[in-house]
């Protein structure tokens, strides 16, 4: 397998934003999970991430500071795949020491691949961690799978590479939104070390008859129901912000792209439970109106320009990355300041047919300064996986049991330890 | 699987309570995905605390017996400076410790600047920038080829550190050249050896070179 080496690339429009707001307390890592029914084999595993990573060259690289902007840089330090050692989305870029941007573990059944979000998005490493757990299982199983056709992933190097955002970029002007002052905050105390993670799995095909039953989609559901999990949470004084959620959106499905690097957005909705009445019902409504307008064609081209607009801006381009980075960060801070929680829907993972019996579920979380939920889904099994930075897991609690209060079975993992 | 009656949730793992509720789980243990971690903490943060405590009492120490004999002069103010330093060099030292070659690049600057300071404020006697700027940028040249051997620094880096220190010998020989150094000899070797060393840069790896910049200074 041999792909035109890069030398270096500039970061994508979109990753920008996150070496200079990573810290140890938010390291802007998410970790994707596959489980299979069988113990991992390290040597196997090692093995199918040898071959992985000659397919995927952005991961191979290391991020370093320029003068006036991060870049990435080609490198011949490879992978290895070990035991899981440290908390889950730990910190994985290091001003001060080069090291890959991703890393491979695994304990028990589970394969984690934790990334840097600056390398990737979820679309792109969901398609990293694919191609690896397809060639493990390839290997492991060799008389059951030896003989199955590639993946579908077939987007050229190039293509994998591109900053898609250059692409769709063009001059239009913003459209008129509704702008949020300050959104209501979770409070609580935080943890000391490490995130605080509450993996839920239930059945794909039950929550899929509860949206039906409310007549709205997945998405909207699990944002009704946190937005509630959160209400029931809030101080009185809390109560009259709104509670906003912010909601990525996965820019492929909107822009033909094949890009393995970054390409989304992020869009907020808001509730205020103050003005309204709270009900599922009026929740839904309101989320159905707010995801119509952020996915219009207008408001996502607008998303797509936004980013560009500060990176094309000619004063900008030449201020030392040292004032850049302090700017960013202050925008992501008074940004920050506008969210209550996240909410991600990464989507539905495909493998070919004759893995399914190897595989239980897969999971992804990310790492997070607040409380955050993602949720995929595999076959008929979604995860919802909740990390959070409090110590506390009230609105998790809330959120399940109603879950749990509509039928829907529930089954959880954490990382958190027995007091 | 375990099972939480109050929250009607089944949880992994080998807990004793619910992780939501904190009730007490029934049923049969299933192994989680999460491995249990020992808790970290850094030792040697108590040694700097004490460090420091004992820096600012003899501070204390210091301003106190300054203010009963005041007859001598503000000589508490050189201690002050004196640990202010000290922490300085330290502290960088300390934020940076996981790149030994980055590490000393700044900490060689930092001394410079430190060193001019102290002279200016001592009544300009010029041994900053007779002595120490020449020895100290000299010295930090042999030693980066050096730590670069031992911990396989990437030769890219190499490069960028060797411009930096390279630069300092440009500072000098400006000075040399204006009349502001009294004592030519550690200077002008130090302008020479600069000198080479830049030169053998660009002959041996004159591509690496333009090609490190062009990734540094992209815009
Ligand atoms: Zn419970």
């Amino acid at each position: 397998m041999s792909h035109p080496q890069f030398q270096w690339a500039r970061l994508d429009t979109a990753a920008k934003i996150f070496p200079c707001t990573s810290s140890t307390k938010d390291p802007k890592v998410f970790r994707f999970v596959c489980e299979l029914k069988e113990p991992i084999v390290p040597q196997a595993l090692q093995q199918a991430l040898d071959q992985t990573i000659e397919l995927f060259p952005g991961f191979q690289t290391i991020l370093k500071r320029g003068m006036f902007w991060y870049y990435l840089e080609q490198t011949n330090m490879r992978p290895t795949a070990h035991e899981e050692c440290r908390p889950p989305c730990s910190v994985l870029y290091d001003r001060d020491v080069h090291t890959l941007l991703f890393d491979v573990t695994y304990y028990g059944c589970r394969v984690n691949l934790e990334v840097f979000h600056a390398i990737s998005d979820g679309t792109g490493s969901m398609h990293f961690l694919r191609v690896l757990i397809f060639r493990y299982l390839q290997l492991v199983h060799p008389k059951e799978l030896g003989s199955l056709p590639e993946l579908d992933y077939d987007a050229s190097e190039t293509q994998s590479m591109d900053d898609s955002f250059e692409r769709y970029a063009n001059r239009q002007k913003k459209p008129k939104t509704e702008a949020v002052h300050r959104a209501a905050h979770l409070h609580g105390n935080k943890r000391t070390e490490g995130l605080n993670v509450v993996v839920g799995t239930a059945p794909v095909n039950d929550l899929l008859a509860y949206s039906h039953r409310c007549g709205a989609s997945m998405t909207m559901v699990l944002c009704a129901l946190i937005m509630q999990a959160i209400r029931s949470q809030m101080s009185v004084n809390e109560t009259k912000k709104p509670v906003v959620l912010a909601v990525p959106v996965n820019l492929r499905n909107h822009f033909r792209s094949a890009s393995a690097r970054n390409f989304f957005s992020v869009m907020d909705v808001s509730y205020n439970f103050s003005k309204r009445n709270g009900s599922m019902e009026d929740i839904l409504q309101e989320l159905e109106r707010q995801f119509q307008r952020g996915l219009s064609p207008e408001e996502l081209q607008y998303r797509v320009n936004q980013y560009i607009g500060l990176i094309k801006n000619p004063f900008s381009r030449i201020t030392p990355l040292s004032c850049k980075d302090f700017a960013m960060r202050l925008g992501y801070y008074s940004a920050s300041q506008k969210e209550t929680s996240a909410v991600s829907n990464v989507g539905v993972v495909h493998m070919p047919a004759a893995l399914a019996p190897y595989i239980r579920q897969f999971a992804v979380f990310v790492s997070t300064e607040k409380l955050q939920m993602c949720s995929l889904s595999y076959e008929n099994r979604i995860t919802l996986s909740f990390s959070s930075a409090f110590a506390n897991t009230d609105v998790q609690r809330c959120f399940f049991r109603s879950l749990i209060k509509e039928g829907i079975p529930v089954e959880i993992d954490t990382n958190l330890c027995d007091e | 699987m375990k099972y939480c009656e109050k929250c009607g949730i089944s949880v992994r793992g080998e807990r004793e309570h619910c992780p939501l509720c904190n009730a007490v789980l029934h049923g049969e243990a299933e192994p989680g995905g999460f491995p249990k971690l020992p808790n970290v903490r850094r030792e040697h943060r108590l040694w700097l605390s004490i460090l420091a405590l004992s820096s600012v009492a003899a501070c204390i120490v210091c301003l106190l017996l300054n203010f009963l004999f005041r007859s001598r002069g503000l000589w508490s103010l050189f201690v002050l400076g004196g640990v202010a330093c000290m922490w300085m060099t330290l502290g960088l030292a300390l934020y940076k410790e996981r790149n030994i070659p980055k590490t000393m690049v700044w900490e060689v600057f930092l001394i410079a600047v430190l060193c001019v300071l102290w002279d200016y404020f001592t009544g300009w006697r010029g041994w900053s920038i007779n002595y120490v700027l020449p020895i100290v940028s000299m010295g930090v040249m042999v030693v980066l080829v050096f730590t670069c051997r031992l911990f396989h620094v990437a030769a890219g880096s190499l490069i960028v550190y060797l411009m930096v220190d390279a630069l300092m010998g440009v500072v000098q020989l400006v000075l040399l050249l204006t009349g502001c150094i009294t004592v030519p000899l550690p200077s002008l070797l130090c302008v020479g050896v600069s000198a080479v060393m830049l030169a053998a840069m660009l002959i041996f790896r004159g591509k690496k070179v333009s090609e490190e910049l062009s990734r540094r200074f992209h815009v």
